[in-house]
């Protein structure tokens, strides 16, 4: 086995640098779906209840398309079935480890450094991909153990767990395969993650397609394989199978890959760009568009992708709501009184702003990330203030907020088609509402800012204070709904448009709060010394 | 005689590490001056100070007439810098990056820019990420040498380079001066401060311990003497300034301050000199004197 020496070592290390990160996200992603039975089991308690929740999925494509047919209406089936979303962030984290000791290890000359001591050929790539494998798998068991300690059924839940973690385990995969190929970890990033849109739209496709015989399109993808398990319904456990085989071929492949090419290329070279920059290159905005736009316009497509899912499927809503009163309920928590498409327009917009902020604060940490890399060095050696510098990020963060919100508010009222309003009105009054999240988000981001300003080794701190505000918003109202707790969330000062009227002042206040926070940042910037 | 940089007294720490313990540190406008030092002496701290990325805690730092900290944008449109270690964004070419750089730093000589891609033999197609550290530190120098600046703050700039782009580097250096820019020059390659540099300073744990030509340096460095004498000398270890002296019956073995030298001569010449041979220390020899604490205090170079 001379091919595989070193690999434990390997993996030792790591497991040694993603110690905080690996834990987080196999405990987090593995313990979603208890979460969501313990709620349906206080939200929908009778068989008719969740029959009919049955009923008005399936009258959704919206939903359909979002996380495939529901097929069983026992409740663990719904809590898999709600869990759709943290399904792809599995796969997204799994892809995202395995490029990060696979493919950027490589590219930035650390497997290099490792080749040269006595390892095995295959030791690297091996190291990585068991670190995703594993990981994945670990989420799985997590997401198994903790559905049996909640009460659900053993059998279901071993096999939800198991297609969880087989969604992880192939993706994990496909991104090992990718890393074969291409050159840069970025590029690989990319197409991995493509991969994912493909597997998602496929299965969306199939699934809202199945009754004009487009069923089969799902068979075609990873994230179909798991829905057709059906955990808890009829528990087809040979499905899994498939996960299984495609999972050895990707192996087989990435090590095959791996042996036939040279350590430090890919398969793909790399393509020549420009040798003289575009005259809009000249400045440091244009820089920091240059190096967020990407990012921004994945992120603009899938906010538009949400306002369409939601728009879509206010029609559909009311017969949903007729089925639970408890998640009226909930939804009057999060989204305030007033009609009930209001209603549930405005509690879908708040957990957007929430979305929206952690776009902001991420771009806004570029500025962080800038520095330690040493590229603020070279900039700030020519004639450009930290200010402008930082500020340039700033515009990025602030108006890349502005643009998700206003193209979510965009889609949702293009595509809400009520015989209650008419098309112009559902667009003003969502794109409204939606805006009117924008100087909470700000705020979070400028207080990310003032991190990064006056102690930049605290500059992460703002995600933390992003978590307590995702808490304080989205958990705390559904769980304790008279705590006030709540109004540390700026989120919370907003008002919750349209189910509630217009207020200026808080908007106001908060976004003379950003302001100032940003102002006071670039004074703490300018008194400090640069990495 | 106008100084281009002017450092004074200069502290800097880091927490409990202190990079600069009261450096001083005079450029004179138009000349090349090579700034050296082993690993950690602040050499890279005191181009971060002159560039106000970092405050002084105490001390005073002037560059081109104006503070380094409170007018950088001004002082930053007449000087370029090159860092030790380049790290570029990985999705620009490197022609995007030399232009992006120029440009922000108040224009690009276009002519000048397409002879030094020429010069260094640099693709400026390629994207940054696919450099390496020499062609990286290409993109750097062919950025700040093809801006119409001043001064040139270069970090170590050869230090990926191979001997052929070093040679061309030199070239290149050699007719900035001719046009009357100032060059700092961080380096360890002592050919190449040999060959470029009017005057040097070393500094050490954060402060100068010389500065001047390599002329002057010589002369307040030791000089090997070796000696073939009649008899055995008499009042050797009277003399001052003497180390590593070694004596095997009438053959003297000694490195002899440049003062001490007469002395030193006189007390040989006592002894009747069959041969002598005196060898100014090589340049190697000079720094590894400064560089290396002990022969510094033995040599009395440096207070204890």
């Amino acid at each position: 086995m001379s091919y595989f020496r070193g690999t434990a070592q390997l993996i030792r290390l790591a497991v040694r640098r993603d110690r905080f990160v690996l834990p987080t996200w196999i405990v987090l992603l593995g313990s979603v779906t208890c979460f969501y039975y313990v709620q349906f089991v206080q939200l929908y308690p009778s068989a008719a209840e969740r029959e009919a929740l049955v009923v008005a999925t399936k009258a959704n494509p919206a939903w359909v398309a979002l996380a495939g047919p529901l097929t069983s209406s026992e409740t663990g089936a719904l809590a898999v079935w709600k869990n759709s979303v943290s399904v792809l962030v599995l796969a997204l984290a799994a892809i995202l480890t395995v490029i990060r000791h696979g493919r950027a290890d490589e590219e930035f000359g650390r497997r290099e450094l490792l080749e040269s001591t006595p390892i095995g050929r295959l030791a690297h790539p091996t190291a990585s991909i068991a670190v995703g494998v594993t990981a994945s798998i670990a989420t799985g068991l997590v997401d198994a153990v903790t559905l049996i300690a909640v009460g659900a059924p053993i059998n279901g839940s071993v096999l939800a767990g198991a297609a969880l973690a087989l969604v992880g385990v192939v993706f994990a995969l496909v991104a090992a395969a990718v890393g074969e190929v291409t050159q840069s970890a970025r590029t690989a990033r990319l197409v991995a993650g493509g991969v994912l849109a493909a597997a998602f739209l496929l299965r969306a496709a199939g699934d809202t397609g199945a009754a004009s015989g487009r069923g089969w399109l799902s068979w075609l993808s990873p994230l179909g394989w798991a829905n057709a398990v059906d955990a808890f319904g009829v528990n087809k456990w040979w499905v899994l199978l498939l996960s299984i085989g495609l999972a050895v071929l990707l192996t087989v492949t990435a090590l095959w890959l791996d042996l036939a090419r040279d350590i430090g290329s890919g398969l793909l070279q790399p393509r020549a760009g420009r040798a003289t920059a575009a005259r809009s290159l000249r400045s440091p905005l244009a820089l920091a568009w240059r190096m967020q736009r990407v990012s921004l316009f994945a992120w603009t497509a899938l906010f538009v992708l949400m306002g369409y899912i939601v728009g879509s499927s206010a029609k559909s809503l009311a017969s949903m709501l007729e089925s639970s009163p408890q998640f009226k309920d909930l939804l009057v928590r999060l989204g305030g009184t007033g009609a009930v498409t209001d209603i549930y327009d405005s509690a879908v917009i708040g957990v957007l702003g929430l979305a929206a902020a952690g776009y902001a604060v991420q771009a806004i940490l570029r500025l962080h990330a800038e520095e330690e890399a040493g590229r603020a060095e070279p900039i700030l050696a020519t004639a450009v203030s930290r200010s402008r510098w930082a500020l340039s990020h700033v515009v990025i963060a602030f108006g890349g907020a502005a643009l998700l919100l206003l193209a979510y508010g965009v889609a949702a009222g293009w595509s809400q088609n009520l015989e209650t309003r008419t098309r112009w009105h559902s667009l003003t009054s969502l794109v409204g509402a939606s805006l009117a999240q924008l100087p909470a988000v700000w705020l979070l981001a400028a207080i990310g800012l003032v991190l990064f300003g006056f102690v930049p080794k605290w500059s992460m701190g703002a995600w933390a204070i992003y978590a307590v505000v995702f808490i304080v918003g989205v958990i705390v109202p559904t769980a304790w709904p008279h705590s006030r707790v709540v109004e540390l969330s700026p989120f919370w000062h907003i008002p919750k448009l349209p189910a509630a009227p217009m207020v200026w002042t808080p908007l106001i206040w908060l976004a003379a709060l950003a302001v100032g926070a940003t102002l006071l940042s670039l004074f703490g910037l300018q008194r400090r010394d640069m990495r | 005689m106008t100084l281009a940089i002017d450092v004074r007294q200069a502290r800097k720490s880091f927490g409990a590490t202190q990079a600069l313990a009261g450096l001083d540190l005079s450029v004179n406008t138009g000349e090349v001056h090579g700034f050296l030092g082993p690993n950690g002496a602040g050499k890279s701290t005191t181009l971060r100070v002159l560039l106000g990325l970092l405050t002084l805690d105490s001390g005073s730092a002037i560059l081109l007439d104006g503070d380094p900290w409170r007018d950088a944008v001004a002082l930053h449109r007449r000087l370029a810098y090159v860092p030790g270690d380049v790290t570029l964004w990985p999705n620009l070419t490197g022609g995007e990056v030399i232009d992006l750089l120029g440009r922000m730093r108040g224009g690009l000589d276009a002519k000048r820019r397409a002879e030094l891609l020429e010069l260094f033999d640099l693709d400026p197609k390629k994207k940054t990420r696919t450099y390496s550290k020499g062609n990286r530190q290409k993109v750097a120098l062919v950025a700040a040498l093809a801006s119409n600046v001043e001064l040139l703050l270069l970090d170590e700039p050869t230090a990926g380079l191979d001997p052929l782009m070093e040679e061309t580097f030199r070239t290149v250096i050699v007719e900035e001066r001719s046009r009357g820019r100032t060059v700092l020059l961080s380096s360890h390659i002592l050919g190449e401060v040999e060959a470029l540099c009017d005057r040097v300073s070393i500094i050490r744990e954060g402060v100068l311990v010389e500065s001047g030509s390599l002329a002057e340096l010589r002369h307040l460095s030791l000089t090997h003497v070796r000696a073939d004498l009649a008899a055995a000398p008499q009042g050797l270890e009277q003399v001052q300034g003497l180390t590593n002296l070694v004596v095997t019956g009438s053959h003297v073995s000694v490195d002899a301050r440049a003062e001490s030298m007469a002395e030193l001569l006189r007390v040989l010449s006592g002894a009747g000199v069959r041969t002598i041979e005196c060898r100014p220390p090589t340049l190697e020899e000079l720094f590894l004197q400064h560089y290396d604490t002990t022969t510094l205090r033995d040599s009395g170079l440096m207070d204890s």
